[in-house]
């Protein structure tokens, strides 16, 4: 045919082509990043399950094993891409699980406490939820051996999550399998953006998209047992249960999952919708982790703030920094006000007794009130009474530590008995309750039966419900300071006495 | 004409060619392949740009002189083609320069649509192409 007389540019530019495309391939050999053997980690210590590098934590990776710091992004690398979702995530309690002061000092005094025990080995099972990057990477060891990257210091990074591909939330202690050391783009930046095939095999595998919409993933870690060697105790202690609270819950059955609301773009909207049995799940979540740490995000606090979160963020600025927590702040602080409820349900005199019943309910959140470690996290009831000059005449729950008060929080006990205040995690020999925490869309009912002198006078009574993230105890411990911790109001209710 | 001809099928070679290397050998050596990638974009935006001005003139030029209605009907499936191509392709470009300004990228599954979109018709567009050159070149084609 005719037509064939293009053939010598046809040849020809098939042969340009291909000369080009095997210059390419040759000149331009695959790039590997491969994990590291944990024997190749200098002197890392496996004390107990040479199988379980991580152990006592029960984190994992996909390749079985150690992260590679040479190749792991940092968040700051996402950012450019990816800057709403960064934006979100950097005033969250995520970004600064690890380097929260308060929580590695806590870290190292738990490891001095065990320093003759493989101290620094058992912060494994504390950072495998906290810092799990760095437990990946081998630095939890008595002789670190690993070079530091900026994203070891990013607490649950970006390439913790969109890396995972199983989790284990009945397990618990940061069951999580991440596939950390393919969480690396081989293409620049242009290049993802016009084909993100490789980004999507680093990053976006369906298993992990569909394992991060499921309440299990945040379970792994939001699940927490003590164990030997975690603890001289034989027994099993159950210090954080929120996702077991969860999944009895009224939310697991109607299929709320923690995504819903600590992911969600209008919280608060969406549990008003939710007590008025309207469920209606986002299209989009947000990476904001909407949480109970209200003091983290006190802007505030000025540069004590910044001294308190671990300092600024890589990539992030001070300015810039301040601002976005400044604008997680309220809405924080009204997703802590959206879970509980007051209500003083009846007084009545009895003789020279003043009998008041007070409800506390569990209006909002899908799991217990409180939850988490509570020997540190604690809600309280605090009941007034004032007369008609405004004076108080009774007041039990001004503060946490009054004599009787009603609280809600988890005792931390050692060998003897003794209260553990400051969270001696290493040393905890039993946990008990003060009383039960609250599960879901449940109450419970405070009688007082309050005793008044002749003459007295009710003119007002309030309950207030108060709420605080730690005990005064373990800043002494972490930060040698006796500083008092804020209390937050999480709900009221007053009652005038005619 | 001939110059018409000989530049458009050595970009058609070219752009398929290594739109294919990229599009399936690419993950054997990603470092390799997002070269190939960056010569397909780049070839890509300057043949666009070619053929929206070249592709008038050579219908201007040629159709009045067309008279098998076949090989007319075949020649607008080819520009349809061409369009649905070029377009496509140019939806990958979008994202890649916008990396330098304010980065603008599609969810996964967008990406992956328009990917194989660009496949099916760059490849249909091929063959329409040889189909074209073959029954211009056929006797009495016009």
């Amino acid at each position: 045919m005719k037509f064939l007389k293009y053939k010598k540019i046809f040849f020809l530019s098939l042969l340009v082509f291909f000369g080009v495309t095997s210059i390419v391939y040759i000149v331009n050999p695959k790039v590997v990043y491969e994990g590291i053997n944990t024997d190749d980690v200098n002197f890392y210590s496996l004390p107990w399950d040479k199988e379980k590098p991580f152990f006592p934590g029960e984190l994992a990776t996909a390749d079985g094993k150690m992260g590679n710091p040479k190749a792991i992004p940092s968040s700051s690398e996402c950012v450019k891409c990816h800057k709403k979702e960064f934006e979100e995530w950097v005033p969250s309690l995520h970004s600064i699980s690890g380097r929260d002061l308060v929580y590695e000092n806590s870290i190292e005094v738990n490891v001095d406490l065990m320093k003759n025990h493989h101290g620094k080995e058992l912060s494994r099972f504390c950072d495998s939820c906290h810092n799990p990057i760095e437990v990946a990477m081998g630095k939890n060891n008595p002789i670190v051996s690993v070079e530091p990257s900026d994203v070891q210091t990013e607490g649950l990074a970006c390439v913790f999550c969109h890396t995972a591909t199983h989790a284990d939330a009945e397990l618990g202690n940061g069951a999580i399998t991440f596939d950390l050391n393919k969480a690396y783009d081989n293409l620049s930046g242009s290049a993802i953006l016009a084909s993100p095939t490789d980004h999507a095999r680093a990053f976006g595998s369906a298993k992990t998209n569909e394992l991060l919409k499921s309440a299990e993933f945040c379970g792994a870690c939001h699940n927490e047992r003590y164990y030997p060697p975690v603890t001289p105790s034989t027994k099993v202690l159950h210090a954080q249960s929120t996702y077991d609270e969860w999944k009895s819950s009224w939310y697991a059955k109607n299929d709320v999952t923690c995504q819903d609301c600590h992911m969600n773009y209008e919280p608060i909207k969406f549990i008003g919708d939710l007590q008025n049995g309207i469920i209606k799940k986002p299209q989009k979540y947000s990476h904001n982790f909407w949480g109970g740490n209200h003091v983290l995000q006190d802007t505030s606090l000025k540069e004590k703030l910044l001294f308190l979160r671990g300092g600024v963020l890589p990539g992030v600025d001070v300015k810039e920094y301040f601002r976005l927590i400044d604008k997680q702040k309220p809405i924080t602080d009204k997703f802590l006000k959206a879970a509980a409820k007051v209500q003083i349900i009846e007084q009545k005199q009895e003789a020279n007794n003043l009998i008041v019943k007070v409800r506390v309910s569990n209006v909002g959140a899908g799991h217990n009130l409180p939850t988490g470690v509570v020997d540190q996290k604690h809600m309280w009831l605090e009941l007034k009474l004032t007369d008609e000059n405004n004076q108080t005449i009774y007041d039990n729950g001004k503060t946490d530590r009054d004599d009787n008060v009603v609280i809600w929080a988890e005792r931390f006990r050692d060998k003897k008995g003794k209260i553990i205040m400051d969270h001696m995690t290493f040393k905890t020999h039993d946990i008990t309750l003060t009383r039960p925490t609250i599960p879901p869309r449940e109450s419970q009912t405070i009688t007082y039966k309050i005793a008044l002198k002749d003459g007295m006078r009710v003119a007002k009574i309030e309950a207030n419900l108060w709420y605080k993230i730690a005990y005064e105890e373990l800043i002494i411990k972490t930060l040698h300071r006796n500083i008092p911790i804020p209390k937050f109001l999480l709900a009221n209710d007053t009652k005038e006495q005619k | 004409m001939k110059q018409f001809a000989l530049f458009t099928i050595s970009a058609t070679v070219l752009l398929i060619a290594s739109g294919y290397v990229y599009y399936f050998l690419a993950p054997l050596n990603w470092g390799a392949g997002e070269i190939i990638m960056h010569i397909h974009l780049w070839l890509g935006v300057l043949f666009s740009f070619y053929l929206v001005f070249a592709i008038p003139l050579h219908v201007k030029d040629n159709n009045s002189k067309v008279k098998r209605k076949d090989f007319k009907l075949l020649s607008y499936v080819l520009m349809a083609s061409i369009g649905f191509t070029l377009f496509s392709g140019i939806l990958h470009f979008i994202p890649y320069i916008s990396y330098f300004f304010t980065p603008i990228y599609y969810q996964f599954d967008t990406y992956d649509n328009i990917s194989k979109i660009h496949l099916v018709f760059a490849t249909l567009t091929s063959i329409l192409f040889l189909l074209h050159l073959s029954l211009h070149y056929k006797k009495g084609a016009k």
